[in-house]
């Protein structure tokens, strides 16, 4: 299997979007508002909703084969997905609700691999420092897929 | 009712100020919606609007400088601008003698709740 930068990003931007929208509503009456990187938001999101930011960046890319005269040669690619929860402060239940909602993320990349073959490893959540106004959540996968060019 | 100095202000930014263009960046909707991290090409308005420039400090240690870790030649200053019929946002850019401008911290000035005074820095 082969994949683009662009289709990987893709494929794993759209397995995140798909569980995101339909497991939350077991949490939440609305589904938490994504904001995807690189996309500009005219407003900040309101202080008392549920929101996370989906983002990717490659660690490294490095060839795997020798070049081959009719399949060519393989690059894998290794990278990081990274979804920072925002649960809010004024809910007294951001905590529990955050934990909840970070296993629905965490959990989407736990035994599953891509259509086009990107595959997930060390999904976790990690708790950071309280900000003014909301309650932080990261959760990490490290993704790994190949190129054949 | 406006306070004066904020009037007086504004007059003196139409007064005084240079005529640049504002470039809004408006980001395109989702063409797919499946896809919304993939949005159409962003829209582009362009207005003509009155903006006073000024140094960052008396001395402007920083209205030229290497850009941070290499050896491009960059820079920055502060502006004032009066209210608009548009809503200046962060992605904006200024051109300015031909120059484009970024808007790297925007204050707005609504005592009131109505804009009226809009200072920003700018970076080159």
């Amino acid at each position: 299997m082969s994949l683009t930068y662009a289709q990987a990003i893709d494929e794993i931007f759209a397995r995140f979007n798909q569980v995101w929208q339909t497991e939350t509503l077991s949490i939440l009456t609305d589904v938490p508002e994504i904001r995807w990187q690189g996309v500009e938001a005219p407003e900040k999101p309101p202080n008392n909703l549920y929101w996370v930011r989906v983002s990717q960046e490659t660690i490294g890319e490095q060839q795997i084969t020798l070049r081959n005269p009719s399949c060519g040669q393989r690059y894998r690619t290794d990278g990081i997905l990274v979804a920072q929860l925002f649960c809010p402060r004024s809910d007294s239940r951001a905590m529990e609700i955050g934990r909840s909602l970070s296993t629905i993320a965490k959990n989407a990349f736990r035994a599953y691999k891509t259509e086009g073959g990107v595959w997930f490893r060390n999904s976790s959540v990690s708790e950071l420092e309280p900000e003014d106004k909301w309650i932080r959540f990261n959760i990490s996968v490290l993704y790994q897929y190949d190129e054949t060019i | 009712m406006t306070d004066p100095r904020i009037k007086l202000a504004r007059q003196q930014i139409a007064k005084k100020g240079q005529l640049v263009t504002w470039r809004q960046i408006e980001d395109g909707m989702p063409l797919d919606p499946t896809k919304p991290w993939i949005v159409a090409e962003s829209e582009v308005l362009e207005y003509q609007v009155s903006i006073v420039f000024l140094p960052d400090t008396r001395f402007n240690f920083q209205g030229s400088k290497f850009h941070p870790t290499t050896e491009v030649p960059t820079g920055f200053g502060v502006a004032l601008m009066g209210a608009q019929e548009f809503i200046p946002k962060i992605k904006d850019v200024i051109i300015r003698n031909g120059v484009e401008m970024v808007v790297r911290n925007l204050r707005t000035l609504s005592p009131a709740g109505e804009s009226l005074l809009y200072e920003m820095e700018l970076g080159e």
